[in-house]
């Protein structure tokens, strides 16, 4: 056998994977994939392979948030997910407080592709009430934009009767932006912990302005949380 | 004597058109069978009295032919995981190609884990061939086919190649009626990289001592029924004399006929996909020799026959002294023997011959060529990875000069061009093991022949299958039926399709979906399917529609509210801030935007329910709108809160519009389109502000009988009156426009 030991097993996944594919069951727009995560079940919707896989392993790739989530965000705190995309986090983070407790999660995104799986996804997973999706684009600035219109996160807290939140994913792509206009709310005390998306594109300014309103480096990559 | 040829097609006839030929010059009928039907045309040289030609019956006619054909394939497909084939990975792909699903793919697996292999590949082989010893002759049409035409010996060729499982039960009903039969091998490389023999024939007639060692050693032939004939094929080659001298043939090709000439002979597409990318790279490299012999060299490049046109039709224009060899070079012929004469050319003139993995190179050494390769990597799947590329390197000292590179290759090239005579010897002693075993100057047909008759000759007695063999037939078919085994019946390479459609399959799925996601079947809102063009004639607008309520009602919506779209031509069209508020799939924010081409003031529309949000953003993407128009997923109200009215689990963030616009930087409209089912009066008192601004200058607000008189007044007050009322809207213009007018 001359083929590496890699090699091999790389064939036996794909096998595996196509079988996967295959023996999902299908939905009205696609398939019915879960969450390779041992503790909940967390289903999506997904259209191909490729990304249903992606999908599937997104609490393997970044173990760290989950242990932020297991350990860190408890059943009555809020949790603002900034760039949600389709929801698997979000989804995770609700069934982890497995229906107790008052806490939410505020799924911010825009873009109206994923926008739409996320409310599927609630709706697979029975988690309308706990994933409250908010279909606003967050940036410094106000007016249109792009993207849409654009709020500042602080306006929508100053405005609006939300709940206050104790946790925050930050994963939009401009993540500098959404923080300069929620430069309040991040001052408030009430905000314990922020977990910053791996991106690639993350701003190097963003530890700076983290650090001047109280926050130090976490015990888990890319956290921070709210010195005492 | 009447023979029986047995062949897949009739194009596998030039290979053994001198066989043929021999055998009814010595007095013997040839029946011809080929699987085709219609007209069946033999060449020239073999009209011939005693030649008949006609189609062959199929396949069987019982119910075992549902399963030989999978199982003849499983059983070739598990030859390739052998420990000999063990870098042949190309092979074994295109053995499993169309293995039914479950078993192919399952031995796949097993063969990864290296110590099962040893334990299951055995025992699935072993398995195989008792099925196929299970399987009978077809006493419905095979053997009736061979007993209507009374052959005294049955000959067979290919038998192993992938298509020919069939032929296995031509032999096995020649076993069974007591009628000699015979094997021939089409090609030099037929018993390394095809299937299996399954059955025994009662005579192989091989080229050489090589093919007898694979027949004896891979198929499992008995040494005594395996005779070495020479390679038939060749013989009219070794007869044929040079057609053209070198400077005619140089004429018809354009070629210097000054410079010596190299052919480089292409390799069929499984060896070598895309080899002309490799070919250019080829003749850059001798180009920029640093040999001058070589660098000036004529270039000729014989494409394989099934892709002559591609090659031709290619630009070669970038190098100079450089031929693509056509099929057709001495004009249109019928006979095969034609495109023979001009390889036959080809290689005479030739210094030297160049090629990756084909059969043309046995014919290059034939006429004492030089021959030369290259290993590339690319290829190696279908070169150094195969077995019989190894002939051509071991059998009687190797024929090819190989090189591992193009420099090195150049440098081997440029000593046969210069001294052909000295590589001459090499290619003399290859051919005399493999083409011409019983001495060079001996013709290998007549051995055929002579074989042949011999067979017929020798008594035979039928097989009859033995007692336990005849009782347990009929249990291993009604196992195969239950199992479903080979699925084969109409198209084999369903495989996935099969899996997918199977029942194995539903039930995963109907069990998951009982246990995970019972709800969430109807949970999901229908995708939209396709899209229906707008109903209004001047524009082609598109609208995604999923069901047959939004293609009737909402493509309609033009034709169903002609005064809105007057209203539009009217006024928006003219331009200025328009807010469609209540927008829906967005309809009549898309028409807008298309007809005031040219104005680049954004069209603002409030869509608050999800589903109709995201169906009027993939509208406004449809009908490239997305610069002109933007999509706003709030509610407006009357006051600025958190809106619960959809219930708590769905709160919503209710702006009042004087806000947005104030306090958000959107741009004051100057139209405004309403139509909100019944929240238009708390709309209006949220734009107090914006309704007084003398920016605003019309208003198309859907009116209930129940809101009508509280809206006409509230507008009233902010400066505006009634132009028009229709059914259920009404269209407000500024007082003082009116005035002015």
């Amino acid at each position: 056998m001359t083929l590496g030991l890699d090699a091999r097993l790389g064939d036996v996944r794909r096998f595996l994977e196509k079988v996967w594919w295959h023996v999902l069951p299908e939905v009205p727009g696609g398939k019915l994939a879960k969450l390779r995560y041992a503790k909940s079940d967390v289903f999506y919707r997904v259209d191909n392979r490729a990304e249903g896989l992606r999908q599937a392993e997104a609490g393997l790739r970044e173990p760290s948030a989950v242990r932020w989530l297991e350990d860190h965000v408890g059943h009555d705190e809020v949790l603002y997910h900034i760039g949600a995309g389709v929801g698997t986090f979000a989804l995770l983070a609700a069934k982890l407080r497995n229906g107790s407790g008052q806490g939410r999660v505020l799924a911010f995104e825009s873009d109206p592709v994923l926008l739409e799986r996320l409310l599927d996804n609630i709706a697979i997973n029975r988690c309308a009430g706990k994933v409250v999706p908010v279909p606003l684009h967050l940036s410094s600035g106000r007016g249109p934009v792009r993207e849409g219109l654009a709020f500042r996160l602080d306006d929508l807290l100053a405005t609006f009767d939300l709940p206050r939140p104790q946790h925050v994913l930050l994963e939009a792509g401009r993540e500098l932006e959404v923080l300069e206009g929620a430069d309040r709310t991040f001052r408030e005390t009430s905000l314990k912990s922020v977990l910053l998306g791996g991106g690639r594109d993350a701003a190097a300014g963003t530890p700076g302005f983290l650090e001047e309103r109280g926050f130090r480096p976490g015990p888990l990559p890319r956290l921070w949380v709210r010195q005492a | 004597m009447k023979v029986l040829f047995m062949m897949h097609t009739i194009n596998r006839l030039r290979n053994f058109d001198g066989v043929v030929r021999a055998l009814a010059d010595r007095g013997h009928t040839v029946r011809l069978a080929f699987l085709q039907k219609g007209e069946l045309k033999l060449p020239e040289s073999l009209q011939h009295p005693r030649i008949e030609v006609g189609a062959s019956a199929k396949g069987r006619a019982d119910e075992w032919r549902r399963y030989t054909r999978s199982l003849r394939r499983m059983a070739d497909a598990l030859r390739y995981l052998r420990p000999m084939y063990r870098r042949a990975g190309k092979l074994r792909d295109r053995a499993f190609e169309g293995i039914d699903f479950p078993f192919g793919q399952a031995i796949v697996v097993l063969y990864y884990f290296g110590w099962l292999r040893f334990l299951f590949v055995p025992l699935i082989a072993r398995l195989l061939s008792f099925l196929e010893r299970m399987v009978p002759s077809d006493e419905l049409r095979i053997n009736a086919f061979i007993r209507e035409q009374k052959p005294d010996v049955i000959l067979v060729s290919p038998l192993v190649q992938r298509g020919s499982e069939y032929q296995v039960d031509y032999v096995k009903g020649a076993h069974d009626l007591g009628i000699p039969v015979a094997v021939l091998p089409f090609s030099w490389d037929n018993l390394t990289n095809k299937g299996l023999m399954r059955v025994i024939p009662d005579r192989v007639l091989v080229w050489n001592q090589t093919q007898k060692d694979e027949a004896v050693g891979l198929h499992g032939v008995p040494h005594d029924r395996v005779s070495i004939c020479g390679a038939w094929r060749f013989d009219q080659f070794f007869a044929m004399k040079p057609r053209t001298t070198k400077e005619e043939f140089c004429r018809l090709l354009t070629l210097d006929p000054a410079r010596p000439l190299i052919s480089y002979l292409c390799s069929s597409e499984f060896t070598s996909a895309n080899e002309m990318d490799f070919v250019r790279e080829w003749i850059r490299a001798i180009r920029r020799s640093p040999d001058a012999v070589l660098r000036s060299c004529g270039l000729m490049i014989r494409p394989y026959p099934d892709h002559v046109r591609a090659w031709s039709e290619a630009d070669w224009s970038e190098f100079k002294n450089v031929a693509v060899v056509p099929g057709a070079l001495f004009g249109q012929s019928r006979d095969a023997s034609w495109g023979d004469q001009v390889l036959y050319d080809t290689l005479h003139h030739s210094s030297a011959v160049v090629g990756l993995n084909t059969s043309a190179m046995i014919e290059a050494a034939i006429l004492s060529k030089p021959v030369h390769t290259i290993l590339v990597k690319q290829f190696r799947g279908g070169q150094a990875d195969t077995l019989h590329f190894h002939y051509f390197l071991n059998v009687n000292g190797g024929l090819l000069s190989v090189a591992k590179d193009l420099k090195r290759h150049c440098e081997q090239l440029v000593r046969s061009v210069n001294a052909p005579a000295a590589r001459a010897e090499k290619s003399d002693r290859f051919i005399e093991a493999f083409v011409r075993p019983q001495g060079l100057d001996r013709e290998s047909t007549p051995r055929v022949v002579e074989e042949i008759e011999r067979l017929a000759a020798s008594p035979k007695e039928s097989r009859v299958a033995p007692a336990w063999e005849t009782a347990l037939r009929p249990r291993v078919l009604s196992a195969l039926r239950s199992l479903n085994f080979g699925f084969g019946r109409m198209n084999l390479s369903m495989g996935w399709g099969w899996f997918a459609k199977g029942k194995l399959v539903d039930w995963v799925r109907s069990y998951w979906r009982r246990r995970y996601a019972t709800a969430s079947g109807g949970a999901l809102a229908q995708r939209p399917t396709d899209k229906v063009r707008l109903d209004y004639p001047g524009k082609e607008i598109y609208i995604c529609a999923n069901s047959d309520q939004e293609r009737r009602w909402q493509a309609r919506s033009p034709s169903k509210e002609p005064w809105t779209v007057r209203w539009l031509e009217q006024h928006v069209a003219e331009g200025g801030v328009f807010y469609d508020i209540g927008s829906r799939l967005g309809v009549f924010a898309i028409l807008a935007a298309k007809l005031r081409n040219g104005h680049s003031q954004k069209i603002i529309a409030f869509e608050p329910r999800m589903p109709s949000f995201i169906r009027l953003c993939e509208n406004i993407r449809l009908n490239d709108c997305a610069k002109k128009v933007m999509a706003v997923p709030l509610p407006l109200a009357s006051k600025t809160a958190l809106n619960q009215d959809a219930g708590p689990e769905a709160p919503s963030l209710a702006f009042r519009l004087d806000e947005l616009v104030e306090k958000h930087d959107l741009p004051k409209p100057a139209h405004i389109r309403l139509d909100c089912a019944g929240q238009e009066l708390s709309i209006l008192e949220g734009a107090a502000r914006t309704l007084s601004d003398e920016s605003l200058k019309t208003m198309l607000v859907e009116m209930s009988p129940a809101v009508s008189g509280p809206v006409t007044d509230y507008m009233r007050g902010k400066g505006f009156i009634l132009a028009e009322k229709f059914e259920k809207h009404g269209i407000f213009l500024r007082d003082d426009r009116k005035a002015s007018a």
